[in-house]
């Protein structure tokens, strides 16, 4: 076995990184995706009808019970074969995109719509009497007083899902898709495993690299929207020091 | 679309075989990985090793923020040079072309796993309030018996959904282990499927069986949960 080399490893972490934004298209999709609907899971999950909730839940626990390889490989053949007799279409030879969206999207679903639930939760019924009794519609009660407040709540686990979607969407290549990580494959076997090391250390600098950033993303976002931001940077804050000097 | 049935039967008790490689894993990985991830947790809670923290940072962040997939691809490709080269070194005759993939699985889950259960022991013991440490210190406790007596009993409640949340995600990690040339649930669906061509039914056949595995799981920790709760109650 020959010595790592650095300078190939830049070399292909330059050959691999176009193929980001595949890679981020479906992240982003699949959290899209997953914030729609998982609010009907959530809301699913909240109310008060029976039915929904036991649907909303057991979804929810076997979705986290399915390994990611095993529910890619399902998807992909198990579209196809639902959507041909109902569609008339065969799509066993679309773009392996749609699959992988599909398949992390059936996982954000069920991921968001607990971290939506946990939130909501968080926050306590007594704000949303609070506004009730304020006046304020159930509508406006859930949209100007409940959902601010959880969104701040829910943002930590938001930023750890996006980095375990970006982290679940690399076994693509399993099926054939063409992202950084389907990219190293081909590389891999272009070479002939001559520099496995160096490509593979390459896009784990990638991954890396990606998923810190989205990590100092998420810490600013959570920062930004907290309240103590907002007392600091408001006028308030000048009433906070009078008092406390008084 | 039409299920073949009889495929699904016999594929289902092949798969069953790899269940217990899938289980020799994980418990091999929390074996070792659960006294590591814990002592690492500690250290980096407590503001005594400054850089060594740090590094130990740098570690877990590596693991949290890289696929499973391609840790095994580095691990499984990079191990045995390594091997080979210290065996060299140190003249060891070792034959490391005949070690059993199953040391390389060991090696790789616990080396992510222990970075996964570092950071979870560590927010867990983040909800024992800090008074609690002074006061063991103050009342004269040394540290290994500031966490066994005073921090771990107040952390188990908070711990323990923590770990069974991360040990079904061990199991799910497992499946990969197909790519280390390793029998387990999944590489036996594979083969079946590929060698018959029934996609779905094989991997309908091993979703049943991790989800009843995972499932499982969650049962014995909820018994072991309700169990600390009672024995919490009498104290």
């Amino acid at each position: 076995m020959k010595p790592f080399s650095l300078e190939l490893f830049f070399k292909y972490i330059i050959k691999i990184v176009p193929f980001l934004g595949v890679t981020m298209i479906y992240v982003l999709a699949s959290l899209l995706i997953g914030i729609v609907f998982g609010f009907f899971f959530a809301a699913a999950k909240i109310g008060n009808n029976r039915f929904f909730k036991l649907f909303a839940y057991c979804y929810t626990a076997i979705l986290r019970s399915i390994p990611s390889v095993v529910l890619i490989f399902l998807v992909y053949y198990g579209v196809p074969a639902i959507v041909k007799p109902i569609l008339g279409v065969d799509i066993s030879r679309a773009n392996r995109l749609i699959f992988i969206i599909i398949t992390l999207s059936l996982y954000s679903i069920a991921f968001i719509s607990e971290i939506m639930r946990s939130s909501y939760h968080a926050i306590g019924r007594g704000q949303y009497e609070a506004a009730v009794s304020n006046g304020l519609s159930g509508f406006q009660a859930f949209y100007r007083i409940i959902l601010p407040q959880a969104f701040v709540v829910a943002i930590p686990n938001l930023g750890n899902t996006i980095i375990s979607l970006l982290k679940e969407g690399s076994l693509g290549f399993t099926i054939g898709l063409i992202d950084i990580m389907g990219r190293a494959t081909l590389l891999n076997a272009a070479t002939y495993s001559n520099h496995i090391l160096e490509i593979y250390f390459g896009l784990a600098a990638i991954y890396w690299g990606t998923s810190a950033l989205l990590e100092r993303l998420f810490v600013y976002l959570e920062n930004r929207f907290s309240l103590n931001y907002k007392l600091e940077h408001t006028a308030d804050k000048q009433a906070i020091q009078m008092e406390e000097m008084v | 679309m039409s299920l073949d049935y009889e495929f699904m039967k016999n594929t289902f008790f092949l798969c069953l075989k790899g269940v217990p490689v899938a289980l020799n894993i994980t418990a091999v990985t929390l074996l070792i990985s659960v006294p590591l991830g814990f002592v690492i947790a500690i250290i980096r809670s407590n503001k005594k090793h400054p850089y060594l923290s740090k590094l130990l940072g740098i570690y877990i962040s590596y693991n949290r923020g890289t696929p499973m997939i391609v840790q095994i691809y580095i691990i499984y490709n990079l191990m045995p040079y390594l091997i080979f080269y210290f065996c060299k070194r140190l003249n060891i005759d070792f034959d490391v072309y005949g070690m059993s993939n199953m040391v390389y699985a060991y090696i790789t889950f616990s080396l992510c796993f222990t970075a996964f259960l570092a950071e979870a022991f560590r927010s867990g013991l983040g909800t024992v309030h800090k008074g609690q440490y002074e006061a063991a210190a103050v009342v004269g406790l040394s540290d290994y018996q500031c966490y066994r007596r005073i921090i771990i009993p107040q952390a188990i409640t908070a711990l323990l959904p923590i770990l069974c949340t991360n040990v079904t995600g061990l199991i799910k990690m497992t499946s990969l282990a197909f790519s280390m040339a390793i029998f387990d649930i999944t590489a036996i669906a594979k083969v079946e499927a590929s060698a018959d061509l029934c996609f779905i039914e094989a991997y309908l056949d091993i979703t049943v069986i991790y989800v009843v595995l995972c499932l499982l799981v969650e049962l014995i920790f909820k018994l072991i949960e309700y169990r600390v709760k009672a024995h919490r109650a009498v104290i």
